[in-house]
């Protein structure tokens, strides 16, 4: 699950992870609905990326796709390295796990 | 131009390199005299504000996370040991050239001096917080590029663009030589440790038979993953090469390398969070 930057989050958004002070105690929680004044306070506080629950399937999708295509770019000539081929498919399994 | 007169055009460019700023020079100095007190030391980073926070962040961020933070110079100073504050001052104070020359490459470099100091730990290898600061300033070298060499850097990231070339090897066709040589360079001038500064200039040319090869192997796998994973942007989409040699060296097969990602993508997700802030 990847974070993005504040910025991009739309008021509606669900928070994905729990948002940890640095001591690590819970501000907000996973599940939280992200309301504009929440947002507002957010950045108040500095925090620059948080993780966001995809509102539609096809959206997330499309960015997976997007990575995977990236992936496969960046992978393109190393199909005769064990090593390099075992990482690329622990990456893939990483970008399709459910968040 | 011959390939000589190249060269030489380049050193001439480099020699402008930036020294360290007088404040962190004393600070060095007083590490190197091996008469200071670490309180001491710990006093003098902590008596500039901005340089102690930048240093605390990268403490945090480039070794422990959340889970386990530092929030005194001092405790830093005493918990990672002389050699690797100060590296940790040099890049807390590149830090700001870094993001503005190489957009990616401040979150590449942290990432990968995380993946370090994990793989490190994992596989048992000595002194991880001092790996995990190779690991912070392996592409050192990219930002002196990008910052002194313009022509050079707009030709290479050309290259990259419409060759797919890595940008290790466009360098070496523009210039003749690649960011790990200027990298050593720059790390000399700032008198870091010699320990620090060999896994850098060999990450794109390993030998197995070197002394420090098994701290080499690492940070090349860490560059590998990281790359991987897709974390900052290291001027490329090209993964770099990962020789049986370095996998051999660290006694790795392809199936315990799961094990390693899984972990290490778990321990990653908060170094975001680090990044978006770029004082």
């Amino acid at each position: 699950m990847k974070e993005i930057p504040l910025e991009q989050v739309q008021e509606g958004d669900i928070l994905a992870r729990d948002l940890t002070s640095s001591n690590g105690a819970v501000f907000l929680a996973a599940g939280s609905i992200l309301s504009a004044p929440a947002l507002t306070r957010l950045k108040k506080m500095g925090i620059q990326n948080i993780a966001v629950k995809a509102k539609n399937p096809e959206d997330n999708a499309e960015a997976i796709n997007k990575l995977l295509q990236l992936l496969e770019e960046r992978f393109s000539g190393t199909e005769n390295n064990p090593y390099l081929q075992e990482i690329k498919s622990i990456v893939i399994d990483h970008l399709k796990k459910p968040e | 131009m011959t390939e000589d007169k190249r060269l030489e055009k380049i050193i001439g460019k480099i020699s402008r390199l930036p020294t360290l700023p007088d404040n962190i020079q004393k600070i060095n100095r007083m590490i190197d005299s091996h008469n200071s007190t670490m309180e001491a030391i710990g006093h003098a980073i902590a008596s500039d504000q901005t340089l102690s926070a930048q240093v605390l962040k990268l403490v945090n961020s480039g070794f422990y996370g959340l889970s386990n933070t530092v929030s005194s110079v001092t405790q830093a100073v005493v918990l990672l040991g002389l050699n690797v504050v100060r590296s940790l001052i040099s890049t807390a104070w590149a830090s700001g050239m870094i993001v503005k020359s190489f957009p990616g490459l401040y979150e590449h470099s942290l990432a990968c001096s995380r993946t370090c100091y994990l793989l490190s730990k994992n596989l048992r290898i000595e002194e991880p917080e001092e790996i995990g600061t190779i690991g912070l300033l392996h592409d050192i070298g990219k930002v002196v590029l990008a910052e002194y060499l313009p022509d050079e850097f707009a030709k290479i990231q050309a290259m990259v663009k419409d060759k797919r070339m890595r940008f290790c090897d466009a360098e070496r066709a523009v210039m003749g030589l690649a960011h790990n040589d200027i990298g050593k360079w720059l790390l000399q001038k700032w008198h870091l440790p010699q320990a620090a500064i060999d896994p850098i200039a060999e990450h794109h040319c390993f030998k197995a038979s070197s002394g420090h090869a098994r701290r080499t192997a690492v940070l090349i796998l860490s560059d590998v993953m990281v790359r991987a994973e897709g974390f900052g942007w290291g001027g490329d989409n090209v993964m770099p090469e990962l020789s049986h040699e370095v996998t051999d060296i660290l006694a790795l097969q392809p199936k315990d390398l799961r094990r390693l990602m899984d972990e290490l993508v778990d321990q990653m997700h908060d170094i975001s969070r680090y990044t978006g802030d770029k004082t």
